[in-house]
């Protein structure tokens, strides 16, 4: 197992930087209800893509365990629960292994592996289902009013939780693939593919 | 006034916490409130009167909004207007005490603070690559942007993305080869020119913040 160096540190950053920027600006369409649980899918695909690229600098593991650690400092940082530390650095883990498993070229590996790392998202949702759901919507009650509590209720029965899991998934895939038909449009070129 | 990194870093989970999810009714009201005007005290400490005056006015209007209207207002319009007042009582406060421990902590000061810590080099390296490189990609996204203004492509996710990715990739090379020349590596000893350390504003301020904590948990 090669050693992480520097070079590999930064390009965690970057990329993760960007991975978080990119999902977080989709995320905020989150104010009507529907486009709260759309929203996954879209951010899952935009998030993947560039997820691709940053695969391409990683070839060392532990890389993206790291990755999923800054997310879930980022995470605790501007308010979530504890927990999503936990299941973002989880997440960060299973990406990693997912990409050694892959040797670090395959794309469908690649591709598990950012649904792995996408799956963090499902973490946030938590309060939102089983049992958490009453007083985290009831403080949403007061902040945002019961118009937009009751559409957000009719929208996410239990199950829904698992719809949003579908919904990551099907974008991490999506976006999996645009991001190799990128790599291969603008980046071989520059040499970077990887295939 | 300077405030040790560390300070900030957990005032910043306090601020968040409480903002996020606190009920506005009850004590809660108290300590949200003194919450919401920490960051607005800290912005003015280190000049941003803008940011402080933006943000005093967006707060007042969410206040106002969310006392009197909540109750009144129905309809499709409501859930618009309940939004916009929700999400900046809930979060801008929370941004903005991000924007002020970004502001006013170098990035000397935060690797000084995370080494004491004794977080290890893994994470702290890419976690001020990360916070250092949140305003390049903006400039650079507003230069790519523009870019396609002046060759009057419409907005595409990929004329966006793409260049953004291999300006991300090329500046990362470029980082790499700076950081070589500058003998950092891992785990290495390095000298550092910048004090940190806690001073009595320190103590204040994380009294302040454990009360905040303690009471939004005792009455939750």
């Amino acid at each position: 197992m090669k050693k992480i160096a520097v070079k590999d540190l930064i390009n965690v950053g970057i990329y993760t930087a960007l991975y978080f920027l990119v999902i977080f600006l989709l995320a905020m369409m989150g104010f009507v209800p529907i486009l709260l649980i759309l929203g996954v899918f879209f951010e899952a695909v935009a998030g993947t893509v560039v997820y691709m690229v940053y695969l391409t600098k990683v070839e060392k593991f532990g890389m993206l365990t790291i990755t999923g650690v800054l997310l879930g400092v980022i995470s605790v940082l501007t308010g979530r629960p504890l927990a999503t530390f936990v299941i973002c650095a989880a997440a960060g883990l299973l990406a990693d292994l997912a990409w050694k498993q892959g040797g670090y070229r395959s794309i469908f590996w690649g591709i598990v592996s950012a649904c792995a790392m996408f799956l963090r998202i499902a973490g946030f949702e938590l309060p939102m289902f089983f049992g958490y759901r009453d007083s985290y919507m009831e403080s949403l009650r007061e902040g945002y009013g019961d118009a937009y509590v009751e559409t957000l209720l009719k929208l996410t029965p239990d199950w829904m939780f698992f719809g949003l899991i579908v919904l990551g998934t099907a974008g991490a895939i999506v976006g999996g693939i645009f991001g190799k038909k990128i790599l291969k449009k603008h980046f071989a070129k520059v040499g970077e593919v990887c295939d | 006034m300077r405030l040790d990194p560390r300070t900030k870093l957990f005032l910043l989970i306090v601020v968040n916490i409480v903002l996020m999810m606190g009920k506005i009714t009850g004590i809660h009201f108290w300590v949200r409130l003194t919450m919401s005007v920490l960051p607005f005290l800290l912005l003015l400490s280190v000049k941003k009167y803008k940011a402080a005056g933006i943000y005093a006015l967006a707060y007042a209007y969410a206040m106002l909004g969310e006392g009197i209207l909540v109750p009144k207002v129905y309809g499709a319009a409501s859930i618009a207007f309940m939004f916009t007042t929700g999400l900046i009582s809930r979060t801008l406060g929370g941004g903005m005490m991000a924007y002020y421990v970004l502001c006013s902590t170098t990035v000397s000061e935060f690797v000084a603070a995370m080494k004491r810590m004794h977080v290890p080099d893994q994470v702290t390296i890419p976690f001020s690559v990360m916070f250092r490189f949140f305003p390049t990609i903006r400039e650079e996204a507003a230069d790519i942007t523009a870019a396609m203004k002046m060759r009057g492509i419409g907005f595409s996710l990929e004329y966006i993305l793409v260049p953004l990715l291999m300006s991300v990739s090329k500046i990362g090379d470029e980082l790499s080869a700076a950081c070589m020349t500058k003998c950092l590596g891992i785990n290495e000893e390095r000298t550092y020119t910048v004090k940190i350390g806690f001073s009595a504003a320190d103590v204040v301020f994380f009294t302040i913040g454990m009360a905040g904590l303690a009471l939004y948990i005792r009455y939750r």
